[in-house]
């Protein structure tokens, strides 16, 4: 596996560069840096929401968002 | 001088000419400021749906409301507040939520105050998807604000919006209120309509993706 990186931007909190192996998704990446995403929050990349499931491709930004829903 | 050139080539938006109807689901901060922004521009057919009466504790922050329509349905005094203002657009009042089975046709956009009646607007937007060219869904919570625009025909939003935004009220965040949540997450939700409504009108990719972070300035669109 090859070693990637991608940017997480986590609202309130600021921007990571997390590095990781081409294939790892972003629990185990996520894991790995200390990062933990609550039931209140959500993982967004290129605007869509994804789980941890998800594989990133390198350069990817990730933003945590909380979840809103007021009006 | 090239940026000049650009916005000088896509020609003045013309809210007058535009063909689809208006449906603002929900008149709180977001709704009511959406409302204000759109027939001000000259929108000229505007639905408003809302089904409360307005409170005495909604004019701090709900733009289009006076004292002395408190106690009166937040849709007809919003309707009012308009034509005082010289409003000639047709504003069609509805004084009921929208519901799974109601007809729904052309833009919706959605500023209501809890996931469960998103949920609710957007079955009524599935059944209707043929009929609704844009659906907008606009969130604030504390100095966050999130703006989901999207062509409900699109397969992969239709997908992304039911399986993974509309969480449940139970995994909202509960964000501590800010002092500028009084006005600013809703003009800025607001003003993020208006720009995707005139991307629409141009043929450009609207943004399906919009969210700020007001506290801090800090912003991404996708």
């Amino acid at each position: 596996m090859k070693k990637a990186k991608l940017s997480v931007a986590i609202i309130g909190t600021g921007v990571k560069e997390l590095e990781f192996e081409t294939g790892e998704n972003l629990g185990v990446i996520f894991s790995r840096s200390g990062i933990s995403v609550s039931e209140t929050q959500s993982i967004e990349v290129d605007g869509m929401t994804v789980g941890e499931d998800f594989v990133p491709p390198t350069g990817a930004i990730v933003t945590i968002v909380p979840n809103v829903g007021n009006g | 001088m090239k940026e000049v050139i650009q916005v000088a080539e896509q020609g003045m938006f013309e809210p007058q000419n535009w063909a689809w109807p208006i449906n603002i689901v929900g008149l709180g901060a977001i709704g009511s400021q959406v409302f204000f922004d759109l027939y001000k521009l000259g929108f000229s057919e505007i639905h408003i749906w809302d089904k409360d009466l307005l409170e005495e504790r909604n004019l701090k922050r709900q733009k289009v409301y006076r004292r002395v329509d408190v106690g009166k349905p937040k849709s007809e005094a919003a309707k009012l507040f308009a034509r005082r203002q010289g409003c000639e657009s047709k504003i069609h009042v509805h004084k009921a939520y929208v519901q799974e089975d109601t007809g729904l046709s052309g833009v919706v956009i959605s500023g209501v105050d809890s996931m469960a009646g998103r949920q609710v607007i957007w079955e009524a937007v599935k059944r209707n998807f043929h009929r609704i060219p844009l659906f907008i869904d606009c969130r604030i919570g504390g100095d966050f604000v999130q703006v989901l625009s999207f062509t409900p025909a699109d397969v992969q939003f239709w997908v992304n919006y039911e399986l993974r935004k509309l969480f449940g009220d139970d995994h909202k965040a509960e964000l501590p209120c800010w002092e500028s949540e009084l006005s600013a997450p809703a003009a800025f939700a607001a003003a993020v309509v208006v720009a995707n409504l005139t991307r629409f009108a141009r043929n450009k990719p609207v943004k399906n993706n919009v969210s700020a972070h007001l506290g801090e300035l800090t912003f991404t669109v996708n």
